[in-house]
């Protein structure tokens, strides 16, 4: 993840293929037309770990979840096998938590936002603290399914993701505040899933 | 006659082999299943997969779908389980070989979206 790593100040310790490359993916799909198909889909980036800051060293998660309303249209190119064509908005929603002490939640929350380029101190804070970011975009896929039976297939997808993520735009406690200044406005993307059909 | 008897008996006395006699094939135990779900009548579940495609047989019964397979393919049935199979593909394969109405273009301009993506993406690097 192009500009979360490079922070100078707070070393993210968690990171690895499967919390900056992989997303695990599920979704939901129904078939309103011989070739078409509206569903629900979710691809979600976790990490988990600890941070090394100099009051303490908090618990600290972070996700990411591009959920996607996509709209699939396909047809059958052989008896098994299938290509489709697929166009989404995206409402993208980033969660950052930390599990610091009561004693030194305002210094941590702080050095961290610091870390980011944010410069006025948190004067609020609750029992529980997240910053959150939600923002817009859309994607493109297209994908080749293999049908193993007549209700499983294989579904293989290539395609794009253009979000409007905007570093400044972070709140925590209704405050808006400076979050990591992630690349994740235009991302390839490549999806693999099992799928399984109902009527 | 005594004699002729006698002569007989040592004769094969002598010429005997301790050879085992030859074993014959035994006939395959045919095992009457009696008939199977896809004989007359049909079993409903068997009826709607014909009908409505294998998607159709609700998810709480796939296992007794599935063991109503196995006994038609013992009863006899083997062929009508793959044409079962055959005729569910060809069924999806009718209803969606072409797309039709709107859905074409939805597909070209979805081909045309990631493909300038891609291309914006190698001259932006270049």
């Amino acid at each position: 993840m192009e500009g979360f790593d490079e922070n100078p100040d707070v070393f993210f310790p968690a990171k690895n293929v499967f919390t900056r490359n992989l997303l695990l993916n599920w979704g939901v799909y129904y078939e309103f037309f011989n070739n078409a198909r509206l569903g629900y889909n979710s691809f979600t980036s976790y990490e988990a770990g600890k941070l090394n800051l100099q009051e303490s060293k908090p618990a600290f998660q972070r996700s990411i979840r591009y959920r996607m309303i996509p709209l699939e249209t396909f047809f059958r190119w052989r008896p098994r096998i299938e290509l489709n064509f697929t166009l989404t908005p995206i409402w993208g929603r980033a969660k950052i938590t930390m599990d610091t002490k009561p004693s030194d939640k305002f210094e941590d929350w702080n050095e961290l936002l610091n870390s980011f380029g944010d410069s006025d101190p948190l004067s609020e804070l609750a029992g529980t603290d997240q910053l959150v970011n939600n923002w817009i975009g859309y994607s493109g896929m297209i994908g080749v399914r293999f049908y193993l039976s007549s209700r499983l297939g294989l579904d293989f997808k290539f395609g794009f993701m253009n979000n409007q993520y905007k570093q400044d735009e972070w709140s925590v406690q209704r405050n808006k505040v400076k979050g990591p200044a992630m690349k994740i406005d235009d991302l390839p993307i490549f999806s693999l899933r099992a799928i399984y059909g109902l009527k | 006659m005594r004699y002729f008897f006698c002569f007989m008996l040592l004769t094969g006395a002598c010429f005997a082999s301790n050879l085992p006699p030859k074993r014959t094939k035994k006939a395959k135990k045919v095992i009457d299943l009696g008939t199977g779900p896809c004989h007359d009548p049909v079993h409903p579940l068997i009826t709607l997969a014909m009908e409505k495609g294998v998607k159709a047989v609700p998810l709480r019964k796939i296992f007794l779908y599935r063991k109503l397979l196995k006994q038609c393919k013992k009863t006899g049935h083997r062929e009508t389980v793959k044409q079962l199979k055959l005729k569910d593909y060809q069924r999806d394969y009718q209803k969606a070989q072409f797309m039709a109405g709107w859905t074409s273009n939805h597909a070209m301009c979805v081909t045309i979206v990631i493909f300038y993506y891609y291309v914006g993406m190698v001259t932006a690097e270049k």
